[in-house]
């Protein structure tokens, strides 16, 4: 039987910068002779996409049906991309996995206890890191077709106006920044460019 | 002596709280959930049960599973194309769910409303659990749980639902639960899984005491 690979977690919010600290990633888990480690993104069930092409005109969701949306794209990819990897024993980064969901749905106020029980059907990923959150040009700023949290802030502002985006935004770096303190997770640093 | 800073202002702040839900409760609407088998003329009596609602003066608006102008389109196209597991099924509907309850059924429920339901929660708990899922997830995954003030629940034999079905159309792939049973006949799959699915719908019955309704009489099924 195969050695039962790697699940990396990476979190973040999502755009540029999630994607930079995933090829960082990747060159760091890489071993000799190796491929890198493949990278599975959020969305990569397309829900996200056909949500979005379809929902001009039509009422924003909750955190809570965000996060049920999350979860089901999730369990996809855990079908089709991360859990075949680990059988074949190789590393995988899931970009982001379930600590995003987490800090997200903390920050909106939803109950841990709800949000851990709603993703116990995911696997505890090996390792835990971050994307840098830093100051970061416009034109790099995470969009709603590259970012669950960005989606997220364009659903809860087309919604009764109830949802303060900003101090949800606040809420969630904290919440990995409480990760990074406990030791839980650390920071993806910056490696030499390669050539 | 205000032993604790801020105690009585806290306590002044519930008791308008409480008075407030107590108020809104009052004038809160009817949730009226129909529940059963496919084939078991819910839908039928539904429209029959809502006519006449609105002869006796009720607001009344329908909600039907599976209906968000956001998410059903989603879970149709992954339907057509039988790209779904049990929790992936599982989740989008519950997403589905949660974003009529936010955006039609309680908003309604509040104005006073009733609403008639043409399958509710039990629906998802009844078919996610005959896909083998855990009953203590699924109500985890559907909290927080809003209960109907009434459930009328229609109860038919498998061999019934099978011949009311099999009178009109084959059933399609998840609803023959082709995806469980692996059979490829979808009459033979939908007996095999409407057994389960039923199975399932009793024991919520009686936990959830459901209006029970003998469905069983040929008359209980629209004829046009």
């Amino acid at each position: 039987m195969a050695n039962q690979g790697r699940l990396i977690a990476l979190e973040g919010t999502g755009g540029y910068a999630l994607a930079q600290a995933a090829k960082r990633l990747q060159r760091q888990l890489r071993e000799p002779r190796k491929p890198a480690p493949p990278v599975c993104t959020w969305d990569a069930s397309g829900i996200f996409h056909e949500i979005r092409e379809g929902a001009r005109g039509i009422p924003g969701t909750s955190p809570r049906t965000l996060l049920l949306l999350y979860a089901a794209d999730l369990a996809f990819r855990l079908r089709w991309q991360i859990r075949p990897a680990l059988e074949s024993g190789i590393t995988v980064i899931a970009a982001p996995y379930l600590e995003t969901a987490i800090g997200f749905g903390r920050a909106a106020g939803l109950s841990s206890s709800w949000l851990k029980d709603l993703l116990s059907f995911a696997p505890a990923a090996n390792g835990c890191y971050r994307s840098p959150e830093g100051a970061t040009s416009v034109a790099k700023m995470p969009k709603a077709s590259d970012s669950f949290l960005e989606f997220g802030f364009l659903q809860l502002r087309n919604t009764d106006g109830r949802w303060n985006t900003d101090e949800i935004r606040a809420g969630f770096i904290a919440h990995l920044a409480g990760l990074e303190n406990k030791g839980k997770c650390a920071t993806v640093m910056a490696l030499k460019p390669t050539k | 002596m205000n032993i604790i800073p801020g105690f009585e202002r806290r306590r002044r702040i519930s008791k308008q709280i409480a008075a407030l839900i107590e108020k809104r409760q009052e004038k809160r609407g009817l949730l009226i959930a129909f529940e059963g088998p496919d084939g078991s003329g819910k839908t039928t009596q539904r429209k029959l049960f809502k006519q006449w609602l609105h002869s006796e003066g009720h607001d009344v608006t329908t909600t039907k599973w599976n209906s968000s102008a956001l998410i059903k389109p989603v879970v149709k196209v992954r339907k057509q194309v039988r790209a779904l597991s049990a929790e992936e099924f599982c989740l989008l509907h519950a997403a589905d769910y949660r974003y009529r309850m936010d955006s039609e059924i309680l908003p309604a429920l509040w104005e006073g409303t009733t609403v008639v339901a043409d399958r509710f929660l039990f629906t998802a708990l009844a078919r996610d659990a005959a896909r083998g899922l855990e009953l203590d997830w699924l109500l985890k995954v559907y909290s927080p749980l809003f209960w109907p003030d009434l459930v009328f629940y229609f109860s038919v034999s498998p061999e019934t639902s099978s011949q009311r079905i099999a009178a009109d159309r084959d059933p399609s792939y998840y609803e023959a639960g082709q995806d469980i049973t692996q059979i490829d006949n979808p009459l033979q799959s939908y007996r095999t899984f409407i057994t389960r699915v039923i199975a399932e719908y009793e024991a919520l019955a009686g936990i959830f005491k459901f209006v029970t309704i003998d469905a069983e009489q040929s008359d209980m099924i629209s004829t046009g």
